[in-house]
This record gives structure tokens, C-alpha cells and sequence, in this order.
């Protein structure tokens, strides 16, 4: 363990939602952390729990979601605490969310959705508000900022929305940015275009970056860490370059199995089979076993995200060695699950 | 905004001769003013005279067309009542009725929002509960049976208040009061129900992600939004008052207003000064609309009133 103080540290986060028929655990022991200038992925499908990771992040699960055991610390302190987590959101840590449009307020010009976060954590008066604002929207790329400040969200494009949103999100100056599905909204060449800029942001203004996401081609150049999400649960973590080219955990070789290549020719794309478990039920020992084809008997045990070498961690009995990278075609040794 | 005007007011003006017809036909199927003039003992001779005098011997659609062209030139004719111009009569009954309206509407409006408001805060609160029954009370009580209780109560068993009539502000808090009970009733519930709706929207939840104060998220971020549909309502309930609620309320209280003037001229089937009240009301019903419809641009942004065809 090292002395140094992480930035964020979340450490065996519980969460549930109420639900019919029992509580969902939604997030279920999540520990990682984020640093200064680190940029840090979650990978998962949806409703494996990563966006109530994103809120949790901020101190804003909100009920009927429910913290039930663990930590989520900014500099050490608590963010459960309510009074803290206000301070430390807008200055300290802001967000991008999925859908731009969604995302502001309809009816505010922008100028005014940049300029009140910053009157109010900043100490800056209107005018230098206006100003520094107007700076913003420069860096993010948006011509003719002084015109563009007096319009309204929907007199963007929804690539320009984004850019827009980003740029209220470090109108405080934050040191790091959640940004949960940043560019799922958004159409391909545009998606390269605003994760082009946020990674030049965290360049320039030394963010760190924490990046939420179901899609491994948005975190593949944008991320230094990777931790991948299963049914509320991270199964695999480690360096981006590693996960990538050697999975250890059968999912992670499955999700990237299931991503649509250009280099190969395919009548059908590959889906993992089979559905992510009812997390309303206690999930008995792994709970991937029911769709992983290497499981044995000895995965109705839960394995534990031990750190191994080189600050990898993996979920699995069965961890696949770099030979086994590839998961397609070998449904046939689901008959031992 | 000058052609958007434009249009609208010839519209207006095209709603209002339509009302003027409705009411020209229905106040002559309710009953015959003429019986109603003379005495009991009047001869036919005499009904034949006054009906000559009033020009009600014409064929209907000369008299319909007279009717129109006059009221264009503001000359609604004498009432059969007072036997004086009945425009005169509705123009000095207007400013208590417009004292009333105002006042009902003004406190209505700000109350009902204010619940709105504080009951959204914690939806299923008791102070919301609270506040949705007391919405549904002053929904559905009905405004004459509330306006007798009031008298019953507050003028009669506990003195504070003159039990109807017109004079000093004391006058007007009853009439004011119920009038604007339903008034708030509904905009609370609407003003509710759209900000539970706006605090539960993705931009708001992303301001508050962004550090945007709990102060401005409610009264900037999300009143601002369901103030759209409070504008709204709050056109209805004020048209809703001037031709509907302040008839009953300045009834009950004696108000001096147009309200108690059509009621007094139905009684002594006096149809022109039913037309000339229903005229003076028409006209300020669009004038109404039209200035929530610029409001609403106002509000929000991406309602554009001039949209070139």
C-alpha cells in the first residue's frame, strides 16, 4: 500500500435500490482509485452498476438508492458527508453526461449556465465570469464565443452541445472529470472528435478523468487504467495496454470478442450468451460462471480480486493465459458450466 | 413580433364578432324583454310600440346587422334597464371587477405557486400531502357554497369583515379570498406536479452534479421550466375569473362589478346589456391570450413567434 493520498478513493462501495421482489445490489465491493492526472475507465454493459458508481462518485446516490458499506473518498475525506460533497462539486469534480441536450437546461443561455458555478465557487464577479467563460469556449473549440455565450443549447449541433457541456463542466476548474457515456449520444466522427478534445483538456489542464462507458473503442486511447464492470462487481483491472491484449478474466476476453472488428470478416457479431444475472438474488460464488465457458464446480465459490503482478487484478479461478485471448468458438465447452 | 401582432389581433377581432353572434342568438331564445318591461296590464297596442321603439319589430338579421355595425363604432345600444348607453353602464361596473380580478388572481397565482413550490420539495412529505389536499379542497369546493361560509364565519360569527358591498380594502379581502381559492388550488397542483417532474430531469440533476446552489436549482433551474406550465393554467384561471368566477363571487358579495351587472341585466332581461358585458369580457379574454402567448416566448427560448413561412 502506498502513503500516497489518492485523489479519489472508492473502497468496498455497497449500494442497493429498492426494488419488487427484493433489493438490487447494484454495486456490489467496488474498490479503485483514481489519482492526480490519471485517466481511469469503467467498462461494463448496462445496468452492471457504473453509472450509480459515477453518483456515488459525487456523493449523489440518492434514494431510494441506498450506500450500505464502504467508502468513497476526495483527498481522504468522506463524500458520504453532504456538506463536503457540495464543496467539492463544481470546484473540485464535475461531470459530461451522456446526452448534451438532456444535459442543460433548455431554457438558460449558456453564458448564464457557465457563469453561475463559477460566481459561486469561484469569487469571480460577473463580468470576469463572463470572460473567463468566454476563454472556456475557446479551448473547447467553439468559434465566435462572445456571440455564442447569449444562445441557447438548442441552437448547437449535438457535437458542439457536447463541447459545450464539457466546457461548463471545467468552468470551475475542477481536477476531475466524470464523464459517464460522454459520446453514446453522439454519431462516430464526432465521438472521436470530443474524446480527441477531452484527452487534449487532461493534457493541458492536468485533469484527471474518470471514464464511464459500455463501449471498449471509447476507452481504449482515452484511459491509462481499465477496471471492468460485471453485475455490479469488477472482475478484471490493470493498465489499459493489458487488458486489451492480454485478458485475464473470461469476460473481459468475451467483451472484447464481441466487439465488431473491421479486419475480419464476420456473417454474425459474437454476443456473449446468455443474460447477466437478476442481481435482486444473492449471487452465489463468481457470478459470470452461468455464461463462462471454463466454469467448473469451483466457481460456485466467490474468487476474490486479488492484485497480482504489475498491479493487474482478476476476479477468476480460471484466468486465461495470453494463448486464450480470443473466446469466439469455443461454445462447446459450455457443457461443463 | 409587429406581423405576429398583427395576425393575432385580426384574429381577435374575428372571435369576438363570432361571440357576439352566439350571444345575439341566445339572448333572444331566453325570453321576450318586452313582457318583461311593460306591466301587466299593457295592451298589445303597447307591446307593439315599445317593440317598435326598441327595434325588435325588424327581421332578425337586420337587427343582428345593425347590431354588428354599431358595436364596431362602440355603440352597443341603450339598456332596456337603465334606458342609458349600456357601454356606459359595463365601463363604470369594469374598475371594481378588474380590482377583484386582479387581486384574486395576483394572490392565487403567488400562493399557489409558493405551495407548489415548497410541497415539490419533499414529494410525499406531509407538508405535500398537506398541500395536495388543501389543492383537491379548493378545486372542488364550489365558490358560491365557500363564499356563504365565509360570510357565515368570518363576517357574521366573528365580525372581522363587512358581510358584502363595496368601500375600503376590508371589502374586497372576502370576495378577493374565494375568489382566488380555486386559483390556487390548481396552480399549486400543476406548479407541483411540473417541478417533481423538472427536479427529476437530467439537467437538473447535472447542474446539481456541476455545483450549481440547491437556491438556484429550484427557483432558476426548475421553476423556470414547469413555469411554462404554470403560465398556462394561470391564463386559464384568469379568463376563468374575469367570466366566470367574479359572476358568482360579486353575486354572492354584492361586489359592484360586471360580474353582478350580468347577473342583474339576465334577471330583467336586459339583452343589451348582457351583449355589451359579454363584448367587454370577450375582448379582454383574447387580449389575455395573446399576452400569454408573448410570454411564453419570454420564458422560453425556443418558442419563436415570428416563425417565417
Amino acid at each position: 500500500m502506498s502513503r500516497r493520498e489518492h485523489l479519489l478513493e472508492v473502497r468496498n462501495l455497497e449500494v442497493v435500490y429498492p426494488a419488487r421482489g427484493g433489493t438490487v445490489q447494484a454495486v456490489r465491493d467496488v474498490s479503485f482509485t483514481v489519482d492526480e492526472g490519471e485517466s481511469t475507465g469503467i467498462v461494463g454493459e448496462s445496468g452492471s452498476g457504473k453509472s450509480t458508481i459515477a453518483r456515488a462518485a459525487l456523493g449523489l446516490v440518492e434514494l431510494p438508492g441506498r450506500i450500505v458499506g464502504g467508502e468513497v473518498l476526495w483527498r481522504g475525506r468522506s463524500l458520504r458527508n453532504k456538506k463536503y460533497a457540495r464543496q467539492v462539486r463544481g470546484p473540485e469534480i464535475s461531470v459530461v453526461s451522456q446526452d448534451p441536450m438532456a444535459s442543460m437546461s433548455p431554457i438558460l443561455t449558456i453564458g448564464t449556465q457557465m457563469t453561475e458555478v463559477m460566481v459561486r465557487h469561484l469569487d469571480l464577479g460577473k463580468k470576469e465570469a463572463v470572460v473567463r467563460a468566454g476563454d472556456l469556449l475557446e479551448k473547447v473549440g467553439i468559434p465566435d464565443p462572445g456571440r455564442r455565450l447569449g444562445q441557447y443549447p438548442f441552437e448547437f449541433s449535438g457535437g458542439m452541445q457536447q463541447r459545450v457541456v464539457i466546457a461548463i463542466a471545467l468552468s470551475c476548474d475542477p481536477k476531475m472529470l466524470i464523464a459517464d457515456e460522454p459520446t453514446t449520444a453522439l454519431d462516430v466522427t464526432t465521438q472521436a472528435q470530443i474524446l480527441d478534445l477531452i484527452s487534449s483538456l487532461r493534457r493541458d489542464l492536468g485533469l484527471s478523468l474518470l471514464l464511464i462507458t459500455h463501449d471498449l473503442g471509447v476507452v481504449a486511447g482515452a484511459c491509462d487504467l481499465l477496471n471492468v464492470l460485471y453485475a455490479g462487481e469488477i472482475v478484471e483491472s490493470g493498465t489499459a495496454d493489458e487488458l486489451f491484449y492480454r485478458p485475464h478474466h473470461p469476460y473481459t476476453a468475451a467483451l472484447l470478442g464481441s466487439t465488431p472488428r473491421l479486419d475480419v470478416k464476420a456473417e454474425r457479431l459474437t454476443a456473449i450468451e446468455g443474460q447477466p444475472p437478476d442481481l435482486r438474488q444473492v449471487v452465489a460464488g463468481c457470478s459470470f460462471a452461468p455464461r463462462c465457458p471454463y466454469a467448473t464446480g469451483r466457481c460456485e465459490s466467490s474468487p476474490t480480486l486479488g492484485t497480482s503482478s504489475a498491479g493487474r487484478a482478476c476476479a477468476c479461478w480460471h484466468p486465461l493465459d495470453s494463448h486464450q485471448g480470443n473466446l469466439t468458438g469455443s461454445e462447446g465447452r459450455l457443457g461443463h458450466a | 413580433m409587429g406581423r405576429y401582432l398583427l395576425k393575432r389581433l385580426s384574429q381577435a377581432v374575428l372571435v369576438v364578432i363570432s361571440v357576439m353572434v352566439v350571444v345575439f342568438v341566445v339572448t333572444r331564445l331566453i325570453g321576450d324583454p318586452v313582457a318583461v318591461m311593460l306591466p301587466l296590464e299593457a295592451t298589445e297596442e303597447n307591446r307593439a310600440i315599445l317593440e317598435a321603439q326598441l327595434g325588435l319589430d325588424r327581421p332578425i338579421l337586420v337587427q343582428l346587422g345593425h347590431y354588428i355595425v354599431d358595436a364596431v363604432q362602440l355603440d352597443l345600444g341603450d339598456s332596456l334597464w337603465q334606458r342609458r348607453p349600456a357601454i356606459d353602464i359595463v365601463l363604470e361596473r369594469l374598475p371594481p371587477t378588474i380590482v377583484l380580478v386582479v387581486a384574486g388572481f395576483v394572490l392565487g397565482v403567488l400562493l399557489g405557486v409558493v405551495i407548489g413550490v415548497v410541497s415539490s420539495l419533499r414529494p410525499g412529505g406531509w407538508v405535500d400531502r398537506a398541500a395536495v389536499t388543501l389543492g383537491l379542497l379548493g378545486v372542488s369546493l364550489p365558490q358560491f357554497w365557500i363564499g356563504l361560509m365565509f360570510i357565515v364565519f368570518f363576517s357574521v360569527g366573528l365580525g372581522w369583515f363587512p358581510t358584502s358591498g363595496s368601500g375600503g380594502i376590508e371589502f374586497l379581502v372576502l370576495p378577493a379570498v374565494v375568489l382566488a381559492l380555486p386559483i390556487v388550488g390548481r396552480i399549486a397542483l400543476v406548479t407541483r406536479s411540473s417541478m417533481i417532474d423538472e427536479m427529476n430531469a437530467q439537467h437538473v440533476k447535472d447542474a446539481v452534479a456541476r455545483g450549481v446552489s440547491r437556491t438556484r436549482i429550484v427557483l432558476v433551474h426548475a421553476l423556470k421550466g414547469a413555469g411554462i406550465a404554470t403560465l398556462t393554467i394561470a391564463g386559464w384561471e384568469l379568463i376563468g375569473a374575469l367570466a366566470g368566477g367574479a359572476v358568482v363571487v360579486e353575486t354572492v358579495y354584492a361586489w359592484p362589478g360586471i360580474g353582478f351587472t350580468a347577473m342583474q341585466a339576465i334577471e330583467r332581461h336586459d339583452i343589451i346589456l348582457v351583449q355589451a358585458v359579454v363584448f367587454v369580457v370577450a375582448i379582454m379574454v383574447v387580449t389575455i391570450n395573446i399576452i400569454v402567448d408573448i410570454t411564453y416566448a419570454m420564458l422560453d427560448p425556443r418558442v419563436k413567434l415570428d416563425r417565417a413561412r
